[in-house]
This record gives C-alpha cells, sequence and structure tokens, in this order.
C-alpha cells in the first residue's frame, strides 16, 4: 500500500496546490519528491524483497491498479523523485512570478506521478495510461510559454509524435494480452517465452519500438526533443533529458526479457540507437544554442542506450542502468548550468556567451564536473559509464556485422560526445567573452545553485561508493532487466584491457576534434540536412488538411439532397445485402391476419397523399399535404388504440408545420427544376426502392420472430414495477429512462446548433433573399432535429404497440 | 410584419388554455394518455402562437424565460432524478417513489419518474420554443 502513496502522492499534492496556489505552498513541494527519494534510497536499495500492492479497477476488463518495485523501477524511481525534487527546488528561482511557479509546479508533480506510475506499474494497461499522462504533461510543460507560436509549435510536434508512438504502443500492449491472456507483468516475466513463441511476435514487438522510440527520440524520429526545448528549462531538465525520455527505455528493458533474443530484437535496436548516437552526436556539435546543443547530445545518449539492449547480455544490462543514472546525472546539471547562464545573461547563444567562469563560479565548478562526466574522464561517473559502455560493446557473442560496426561506432560518437562536452564548458566558461558583448552576469541564486551542485557532487562521489550504493543498486537494476540473479562488482580501474583503450582513443579524437573546431562547426553547418520534419510537415500540414477538406467537400457539400440521397442508398444497400445474404424469409406469416379494412381505407389516402405530394407545385403546399399524412398517420395509431401515439403524432404534425413555414421565409416558394430527366430518375428509383426496403424489412420482421417480445414483459410488469397503468410512459421515463436521457440530450445539442447556426452564422453567407437568385440550396436550418427525435420515438413506440 | 389583432386575442386566450392543458397531460402520463414529452409540445404550442401572433422580440421582452438556459434545468432536473435512484441505493434512473397520504386530499403519488417526466417537459418545451423563437427572428431580421 505504500507503493500507492509513492506513486499518487505527488499528484494529490499538485491537486493541493492547484486549489491553494500559493506561493509558499509552491515552496514545500519539493519536500515530497525528496521524502519518496530518501524511502527508496533507504529502504529499497539492496533489499531482497520486491514490493508490491494491488488494488481492483476495473475487475470485468481485468484492469487492476497493481504496482511492483524491482530493481529496475527502482533505479528509475529514484533518478525521478531525486532530480524531481531537485527541479522543484530549481523553479523557486528560475520562474519570477509567483503564478508561473505555481502552475509549472502542478504539471510537474503531476508528471511525476505519471512517471513514477510508468516505472512501478505491473499492468500493462496501466502503465499505458501513465505513459500517455506523460506526454499530456510533457505538452503542457513544452506549451508553457503559450503565448509564443514556437512553443504552442514544439508542444504540438511533441504532444503528435509521442502520442502517435502511444498508440502504436497500446495496439502492442492488447496483443500481448491477447497472446499472453494477461496484462499483468509479473505474470508475463513468470512464463517469458510466451511472447516469443507466438506467431503476434513481430507486430508485438515492431509495436512495443514504435512506442519506445517515438518517446525516446529515436532517429528518425528525434526531431521533437530539439522542438521541445522551449519549455522552460526546468522542464527541459526533468522531462526532456532526465525521465521521460527515458521511458522508451525503460519500456525496451523492462520487455527485454519477454522479446529478446532474436535477430529482429538484436538488429533493429543496435542499429536504429547507434545511427541515433553518432548522428546526434554530430549534430549537436553544429548548434548554436546552448539547449539545442544539449538536446541533440541528449538524443544521441538515448540512441546507445537503445543500441546497448540489443544484445541483452549481462554486461548490456550494468552498460544500461551505469548509463541511465550518469546521463541523468551529469544532463541535468548541464541543462540546470544553461538555465543558469540564460537567467543571468538573458541568451543561450554559444557564440555570444564566454568567459562566464569568473563571474559565476559555482556554477562554472558544477558544470565542469558534469562536463567532465559527459566526456567521461575519470573517475566520475560518466567514465564509469563509458567504460560498462565499450565493454558491452566488445562482448564475444555478438554476431560478425556487430562486433565490427558496434565499436567502431561507439567510439566515433564517444569522440563526438567528448568534443561536444568541452565545447560547451569552455565556450561558455573559459572563452574570452566576444567583443562588443554587453553581458553583466550574476551569479545564480541559492536554488537555482543547489541542483547543479548537489548532480555534480553526485557524480563525483558515486564511483567511490561503489560497494555500499552502487554495486547493490546495479546488480538489482541488471537483475530485473535480465530477469537471472546478477551480481555486479564495478570497478574504476580494470587494467589495460580494451575498453580502456576506447576510451582513450574516444577522449583522445575527441580533443583533437575540439582544437579544429571552429572550420569543424562550419563545415558541418554547411552540409545539407536531411530533416525528417519535413515529412512529419508536409504529413500533418499538408496531406492530411487537403485530404481531410476534399473529403469534406465531398460529402458534406451542403446540399441536403445529396444528404438524403446518400442515405437512403446505404439503407438499401445494407437491407437488401441483410436480407439476401441472410436469407431472410419475409413471407412467412400470415400478412392479413390483422386485416381491418378501416386501415386499408386510410393506408389508400395516405398512398394518394403521397403521390400528390410530389405534383404540388409550391412548397407551402407541399408541406401542407405532408401534414395530412402524418394527420392520417395519426388515425392509424388511433385505430390500433395507441391514443399516447396518435396525440403526439398531430402535436409534432402541428410542431413541424410551423417551423416548416418559418423556414420558408427563406426559400423561393416555388420549386426549381435543378436536375436533369436522368437525375430525376435516379431520384424515383432510389426512392422506390427506399419504399420496397421498408416494406421488405416490415415483413420480414412479421416472419422472423426470434424471441419473446419484449412488449409483453413491459406490460405485466408496468402495474408491479413501473407503478403506473400508462404503458407507453413508464417505457419512456423508467423501464427505458436511460434511453430518454440520450434522446433528451440530443434535443438540446441539436437546438443549441440550429441556434448556433441562425445566430452567429458569419456575416459574408448570402441571407434568405439571396437564395431566390443564386439558386442554392437553403443552409441546413432545418427543423428535423425534434421531428427526427420524436419520430424515432414513435417508431420505437409503434413497435411496441404493434407487437402488443 | 403585419400583427392581426384578432390572432393576438386568440393566442392570449389559447396560451394559459394550452399550459395548464400540457401540465395536466404531463401529471396524468403515469396512468392515462399524456406524458412529459408530449406535454412539452402543447405547451411549446402556446409559446409557438403568442410568437407567430406577437412576433419574437416581443414574447421574449414578456416572458423573460431565456430558453436556452431553460432546456439546462430541465438536464439537470432529469438527471436529478436519476441521481436520487443512486442515492437511494439503486441504480442510476432506478425508480423510488414516496406516497405520502394527505388528509382530505388522498394518497399523492410521487415519485422519480414523475420528476424525470418534468424534466423532459421542460426539454421539449424550450427545446422546440427556442428553435422556433430564433428561426422567426431570424425571418425578422430578413425583412
Amino acid at each position: 500500500m505504500l507503493l500507492f502513496g509513492i506513486v499518487f502522492a505527488p499528484a494529490i499534492t499538485a491537486l493541493v496546490l492547484a486549489l491553494v496556489p500559493q506561493k509558499w505552498l509552491a515552496r514545500l513541494t519539493p519536500i515530497v519528491p525528496a521524502a519518496i527519494f530518501v524511502w527508496l534510497a533507504a529502504t529499497q536499495v539492496g533489499a531482497d524483497t520486491i514490493v508490491t500492492a494491488e488494488m481492483p479497477w476495473f475487475p470485468s476488463l481485468g484492469v487492476t491498479l497493481s504496482f511492483f518495485l524491482d530493481g529496475l523501477g527502482l533505479l528509475f524511481a529514484l533518478i525521478i523523485s531525486g532530480i524531481g525534487a531537485l527541479v522543484l527546488i530549481y523553479a523557486g528561482g528560475y520562474f519570477e512570478k509567483p503564478a508561473d511557479r505555481v502552475r509549472f509546479s502542478i504539471y510537474t508533480l503531476i508528471f511525476m506521478t505519471a512517471m513514477l506510475g510508468i516505472v512501478t506499474s505491473s499492468n500493462l494497461l496501466l502503465l499505458f495510461v501513465f505513459w500517455e499522462i506523460t506526454s499530456i504533461t510533457s505538452y503542457l510543460l513544452i506549451g508553457f510559454k503559450n503565448e509564443s507560436s514556437a512553443a504552442r509549435e514544439g508542444a504540438r510536434r511533441a504532444l503528435l509524435i509521442t502520442a502517435g508512438g502511444g498508440l502504436a504502443l497500446m495496439a502492442g500492449i492488447l496483443l500481448i494480452g491477447i497472446v499472453g491472456g494477461t496484462f499483468d507483468l509479473q505474470t508475463l516475466l513468470n512464463n517469458p517465452d510466451v511472447l516469443r513463441e507466438s506467431g503476434l511476435y513481430l507486430p508485438i514487438t515492431l509495436l512495443i519500438f514504435a512506442g519506445a522510440f517515438t518517446k525516446s527520440a529515436q532517429w528518425p524520429l528525434h526531431f521533437w526533443l530539439p522542438g521541445a526545448m522551449e519549455a522552460p528549462t526546468p522542464a527541459s531538465t526533468y522531462l526532456h533529458s532526465a525521465t521521460m525520455v527515458k521511458a522508451g527505455i525503460f519500456l525496451l528493458a523492462r520487455m527485454s526479457a519477454l522479446l529478446n533474443g532474436t535477430d529482429l530484437w538484436l538488429y533493429t535496436l543496435t542499429i536504429i540507437g547507434l545511427i541515433t548516437f553518432v548522428y546526434g552526436a554530430i549534430i549537436a556539435l553544429r548548434q548554436t544554442d546552448l539547449k539545442a546543443i544539449l538536446a541533440y547530445s541528449t538524443v544521441s545518449w538515448l540512441g546507445i542506450l537503445v543500441a546497448v539492449q540489443g544484445a541483452a547480455n549481462e554486461y548490456a544490462a550494468v552498460a544500461l542502468a551505469v548509463g541511465v543514472l550518469a546521463h541523468a546525472l551529469y544532463k541535468a546539471a548541464l541543462f540546470l548550468m544553461v538555465g543558469n547562464v540564460d537567467h543571468a545573461t538573458h541568451t543561450r547563444l554559444i557564440d555570444r556567451v564566454g568567459g562566464l567562469a569568473r563571474p559565476m563560479p559555482i556554477t562554472f565548478a558544477a558544470a565542469l564536473v558534469a562536463s567532465l562526466s559527459m566526456a567521461g574522464i575519470p573517475p566520475l561517473m560518466g567514465y564509469l559509464s563509458k567504460e560498462t559502455l565499450n565493454a558491452a560493446s566488445v562482448y564475444d557473442g555478438l554476431p560478425a556485422l556487430l562486433a565490427a560496426l558496434l565499436p567502431i561506432g561507439v567510439v566515433i560518437g564517444a569522440a563526438f560526445t567528448v568534443t561536444v562536452a568541452f565545447r560547451v564548458l569552455y565556450d561558455t566558461f573559459l572563452k574570452r567573452a566576444p567583443a562588443g558583448s554587453d553581458l553583466h552576469p550574476h551569479e545564480a541564486n541559492i536554488p537555482m545553485l543547489a541542483g547543479p551542485v548537489v548532480l555534480g557532487v553526485l557524480s563525483l562521489a558515486l564511483p567511490f561508493l561503489l560497494v555500499p550504493l552502487l554495486d547493490p543498486l546495479i546488480s538489482q537494476t541488471a537483475t530485473a532487466i535480465r530477469q537471472t540473479p546478477t551480481a555486479v562488482h564495478l570497478h574504476l580501474f580494470e587494467g589495460f584491457n580494451t575498453p580502456l583503450l576506447m576510451s582513450i582513443i574516444a577522449v583522445g579524437a575527441g580533443l583533437l576534434l575540439f582544437t579544429i573546431r571552429q572550420p569543424l562547426i562550419r563545415g558541418l553547418q554547411k552540409l545539407p540536412e536531411f530533416n525528417p520534419v519535413v515529412i512529419y510537415q508536409w504529413f500533418f500540414f499538408t496531406a492530411l488538411p487537403v485530404f481531410a477538406d476534399r473529403l469534406t467537400m465531398r460529402l458534406q457539400n451542403g446540399r441536403l439532397q445529396f444528404y438524403i440521397t446518400i442515405i437512403f442508398a446505404s439503407f438499401i444497400t445494407l437491407i437488401s445485402g441483410i436480407i439476401l445474404l441472410a436469407r431472410l424469409s419475409f413471407l412467412d406469416g400470415d400478412v392479413l391476419a390483422h386485416f381491418d379494412w378501416r386501415i386499408a381505407v386510410v393506408c389508400l389516402f395516405i398512398i394518394i397523399g403521397a403521390v400528390s405530394t410530389i405534383f404540388a407545385p409550391t412548397r407551402l403546399s407541399a408541406i401542407v399535404v405532408a401534414g395530412i399524412e402524418g394527420s392520417l398517420l395519426s388515425l392509424l395509431f388511433a385505430i390500433y388504440g395507441a391514443p399516447d401515439l396518435a396525440f403526439t403524432q398531430m402535436m409534432i404534425e402541428v410542431v413541424t408545420l410551423v417551423l416548416f413555414v418559418l423556414a420558408f421565409h427563406f426559400l423561393p416558394d416555388a420549386f426549381v427544376a435543378q436536375k436533369s430527366r436522368v437525375g430525376r430518375a435516379l431520384d424515383l428509383l432510389i426512392a422506390a426502392g427506399m419504399g420496397v426496403m421498408v416494406t421488405l424489412l416490415i415483413l420480414v420482421a412479421n416472419s422472423n420472430q426470434i424471441g419473446e417480445p419484449i412488449s409483453d414483459w413491459y406490460i405485466e410488469n408496468a402495474v408491479s414495477l413501473g407503478q403506473g397503468q400508462n404503458v407507453v410512459n413508464i417505457l419512456l421515463v423508467d423501464f427505458r429512462g436511460l434511453d430518454t436521457m440520450g434522446e433528451i440530450t440530443v434535443l438540446i445539442i441539436a437546438a443549441i446548433g440550429v441556434t448556433a447556426l441562425l445566430r452567429f452564422r458569419p456575416a459574408s453567407q448570402p441571407r434568405g433573399g439571396q437564395f431566390l437568385t443564386k439558386n442554392v440550396e437553403p443552409p441546413p436550418e432545418e427543423p428535423l432535429p425534434p421531428e427526427d427525435e420524436s419520430h424515432d420515438e414513435e417508431s420505437e413506440e409503434a413497435n411496441e404497440e404493434e407487437i402488443s | 410584419m403585419t400583427r392581426s389583432v384578432f390572432f393576438q386575442f386568440v393566442a392570449r386566450v389559447m396560451l394559459p388554455v394550452l399550459l395548464i392543458f400540457s401540465l395536466m397531460l404531463m401529471l396524468r402520463g403515469h396512468n392515462e394518455a399524456g406524458g412529459g414529452f408530449v406535454g412539452g409540445l402543447v405547451a411549446s404550442c402556446g409559446v409557438m402562437l403568442m410568437t407567430l401572433a406577437y412576433g419574437p422580440d416581443e414574447v421574449r421582452q414578456r416572458f423573460k424565460i431565456d430558453f436556452l438556459r431553460l432546456m439546462f434545468w430541465g438536464l439537470l432536473i432529469a438527471v436529478f432524478a436519476g441521481v436520487l435512484g443512486l442515492f437511494a441505493g439503486g441504480a442510476f434512473l432506478e425508480a423510488e417513489w414516496w406516497k405520502p397520504f394527505i388528509q382530505g386530499i388522498g394518497r399523492l403519488e410521487l415519485g422519480t419518474p414523475l420528476l424525470f417526466d418534468i424534466g423532459v417537459y421542460i426539454i421539449v418545451l424550450s427545446v422546440t420554443s427556442s428553435i422556433v423563437m430564433s428561426m422567426a427572428e431570424e425571418g425578422e431580421r430578413n425583412d
């Protein structure tokens, strides 16, 4: 049960903060994630048992609120809560307006719950719900400065891509549920081969990939992440570097034991990840905005975290665990550093800043540790991470192609990462400030220093706390990823081996590239950029709208005649299709069993009326004849002994007549022939077909009595259950009350629609009288909704009556 | 639009008759022909007559009723009737009856279906009236 508290405490805090949007309360919010972090670190690191919690949610659908905290979830939960606390503290110094800080804290706390939910969910559907909440909170945070169009565009792009991936993930999860018979991760992990052996392995894996790759910004879908840098810096730090973008990595690690071991898994992850790693590192170098540099280098690092998961061996699991932790520590510190620089100098362009080491010594110190860690310089966390990574890349069991590609790719990417790290550090803090620049930098305030300093200290200290802290944590994580007990013993120095050699080459090459960075960057900037964002733009903002436009123009062209033709034609096709396919009989029953000459007479009049409507010269005369038809129909009801229906039908006719008369105000009185002879012949055909189909339908209903008619039940129980004599009314307000509720709601919607169309139509649209000259159909201000509605009810009731 | 004084007189006489008749229809609906739906239609006929006789602007001024707003009250009443069933321990919209005996009048039969029917009545009345009035207004504007 404690796990529920951990997952939902941030969201509850957000709720309280939303109700009491006060600055002092926002100031207290970091306590919540800090407490979670302390509890996790104190009780869970090195623990032998896995904490679980469960509560039924939709028992009929097999959805339970079930959580479990294994090593993998623990590592991520520590990062989420720890960095979350630092970011909330940071926000206190970053936002100038208290309202902004409150809003930011609310979004961030909700996000925190969602993220903790992802990493601890045991039920896959639950995981999906949390997954989507992170997409939405990310959208809100990227669009935080909602008056900026770039922020809105970035938010929309991130949402479209990650939510699209979320849909794929949902499909994958549903397939897993079908194959595995359960959505429970713990159950699935106990029987790990069930998915691999099924015929749906390929689609499941591809769908999970789609979810993970979009969330974790893998090439070629990485472009939303740089766009997400419009978010306030603390949000970028938290979501788009330390936690949310690692949800995809987490998902792969979580599913690894269920899906890995195939060529599909190995090659897709390794190759896509490697491309992302090298591409991101190179593109990062050519950026000039500090945040964009860090964004692309995050893309790059996410790539390597995907790539190492392909092989899914012990080294890979360790490299993943250490890599996630190291990256979260140094990249979050660097992002916060950029926030400080931006705050102090009001620019993030690397060409405009320089020499900030002196005015901002503490920020500089933290950035120094973070960027050296990023470059993989011993004895920092980044170095440890790079060593484990190199070890994973030269693992013996890899197939020849990857055994050649992986180490080379890792070294190239690492070299560029080193260059980027040094460039960020040197050009921001050490290089002389550009001539003529007018910066008055100052050191950041204490809340804004806390984060970088704490993270820097951790990057520095953790490698020296291997035995008490890191080894047990990483062992737990690797065990959870591989689902086999794994004991990890990390060492800062393992002797001269291949991984160390690779590190040395990477750092050397990186330093070399750093010295020639000016021409290198200029060269890179001249390179033509293949940016998949073009495809995204085309798809969402050209192809889709044009397609939707054309479709709408075709189907919703404003001609009521066309709509009716479509509806009737579909009706005819459907009914005749069903009758033919199901070979329904329609002359079984005695059709003339209840013949009544009075009814025959009324029907004769109705037919005469219908025919004369066609020949009515004016609209008014047509509608009057139609009104008489309705009255005759109510006479039919009366003969059948349904006074309710008869009366209602009469009222409907009256109201309809008045509405029509009011509507005719906008129409020419006489009908104007608009159609060719062929067109009218087609209309005749459709009308006749409609009549035939309705007749057939009635005959079919008469001949195919499947079950006992429910009307008997209604009549029997009207008094005892409904406590009344009028079955029709009891049906409406009691037995089928929910239907009526739906119908009256539709009525209201129709009324709102009519009012909106009449009152708020654009001024440019032609007004009533002009229809005369323009000869077009009226705007759809038809008075049909109430009439339609009542007819529905009428026919429903009529059926009941007839059967009874 | 020219107004006919005779028509206006008829409308004014008919309005209370129709309204009372509609209320009666609604209330007796549970046991005899009638109900909220048809009651609402009859009542809206009264409003319709007034609209045709006096024009929508004058009707709006006289009645001081915003039908667009009124329909939501109707929906609220209907939902409330449903929720009452929920509170009484049953399902949403499950009927609950209350039958107090009052000296001199007899046994009253009050139940959530009646309340629900009142909601239906209000909605049908206000939906029809608001559509008629806005169409009539549009017609006036074009003249």
